[in-house]
């Protein structure tokens, strides 16, 4: 959340209470922030979760974006595809 | 993940992720490797079998736009990406391998085609993409389709430069003849007419070394989210040199279908404003233009909270029938019908 309330700040854009249920689009963060937020957290968490795999579902709410750098935080090696691989990650 | 919003389709979502991560890693300093090509229409809101409408150009203001307005109506949107080469012919100058309005349509027209056929339609486009409706309105028409209105989201006909703007300005306050005989009348009217020109000439200067200051000093300007053919995002400096470009040879023509200009509040553009309230539009439309005043100005319109505002005077114009401008509508506070003039 920092980091989203930190390229709001850059980029002079007011930003609706954030809740997991928002829409990105609806946050009042417009396209370009929204790429200065994913240049911003490649640099600081190290990962890409948008080519960790070929097959992506494009984050929704503030929630979904969450849940996709979460996940690709702690699994970083991890083929999003495969969901036996994924299983035994998981335990 | 959460199952897809039921106003936005997945496609219109991974149009615009692509250009959000084509523009992070310009931002990063990385290699991006190219998504597979897109379609070139997308479904931003499912509707019933009217006639749908095509939003010139999309991104993350006509996907929004599209979630608010309230009507039956299919909206889709058309992204192209521009080929690199018009981008590297930007950077440097290189007027002659610059796009003319035919070349910067055709694909969009291309699009519509395939999608629309000779169905009826409806084009919208915000700022420069509302003139590109307009002309894709002449090319799809000349071609066998039937666009039935433009909707222009404050888009002006030509951009002036400030000392064409200012010399218009000068004539209409200058243009009656004083009372030569002097009277304290005359000497006021005079002297108020010399304190406009004043400040007609000040904002012309000042307006004039800005842009004598970005020729001296190149500046691209802001990165957007229009993609090149490589997916690589342009900055706003470059698109604006293809706009002027294309605005210098292009002349608007009459079209034979009705259009709806939802004009701005005047900002820092009024000085351009004052001289034509219908921006440039006044003859050419055949069966009508409507002028429809909403909040905001040029660039924040199409922002909250200005877009709810835009989205429920074009909800309203979407779903009327062609011939009911009614009193209410006119009574609104914002709803200005204007029947524009013949052509």
């Amino acid at each position: 959340m920092l980091a989203i309330e930190k390229v709001a700040e850059d980029y002079e854009r007011t930003l609706v209470p954030l809740t997991d249920d928002l829409a990105l689009f609806d946050s009042g963060l417009d396209s370009l922030c929204l790429a200065a937020l994913v240049a911003r957290l490649e640099d600081e968490l190290m990962v890409d979760p948008f080519t960790t795999s070929e097959v992506v579902d494009f984050p929704v709410t503030v929630g979904d974006l969450l849940a996709l750098y979460e996940h690709a935080v702690k699994y970083p090696a991890a083929d999003l595809r495969d969901e036996t691989t994924l299983a035994h990650v998981n335990g | 993940m959460r199952p897809p919003s039921h106003t936005s389709t997945d496609e219109a979502r991974e149009v615009l992720w692509t250009g959000i991560l084509g523009a992070a890693k310009h931002l990063g300093k990385r290699e991006w490797q190219p998504t597979r090509r897109q379609s070139a229409v997308v479904q931003l809101r499912k509707g019933a079998g009217e006639t749908p409408v095509y939003f010139i150009g999309m991104g993350v203001v006509e996907l929004r736009l599209a979630q608010l307005i309230l009507s039956e109506r299919s909206i889709f949107g058309i992204e192209i990406p521009w080929p690199s080469a018009w981008r590297n012919a930007a950077a440097r100058n290189d007027v002659e391998a610059l796009p003319t309005m035919d070349q910067l349509v055709a694909p969009y027209v291309a699009a519509l085609r395939v999608h629309a056929g000779s169905s009826p339609c409806l084009l919208v486009g915000h700022s420069f993409n509302g003139l590109m409706a307009f002309h894709a309105a002449h090319q799809l028409n000349e071609q066998g389709g039937k666009v039935e209105m433009v909707v222009l989201l404050d888009t002006e006909t030509e951009d002036l430069a400030p000392h064409q703007v200012a010399w218009q300005l000068l004539q209409k306050v200058w243009a009656r003849a004083p009372d030569l005989r002097l009277t304290d009348r005359t000497l006021r009217s005079i002297a108020s007419r010399l304190r406009s020109s004043w400040s007609i000439t000040r904002r012309m200067l000042i307006k004039e070394m800005r842009g004598l200051g970005r020729r001296i000093v190149p500046d691209r300007g802001v990165l957007t989210m229009k993609l090149d053919d490589l997916g690589i995002p342009w900055h706003w400096g470059l698109m604006k040199r293809v706009y002027s470009n294309v605005l210098r040879s292009y002349r608007p023509r009459c079209l034979d279908c009705r259009g709806v200009l939802f004009r701005s509040e005047s900002g820092d553009e009024s000085f351009a404003r004052t001289l034509d309230d219908t921006l440039g539009w006044s003859n050419l439309f055949k069966r009508g233009l409507e002028i429809v005043q909403v909040t905001g100005n040029h660039d924040t319109i199409t922002r909250p909270p200005h877009d709810r505002t835009l989205a429920r005077a074009m909800s309203k114009i979407l779903d009327r029938r062609a011939d009911a401008i009614t009193p209410e509508l006119e009574r609104s506070g914002h709803l200005t019908a204007n029947p524009g003039r013949e052509c």
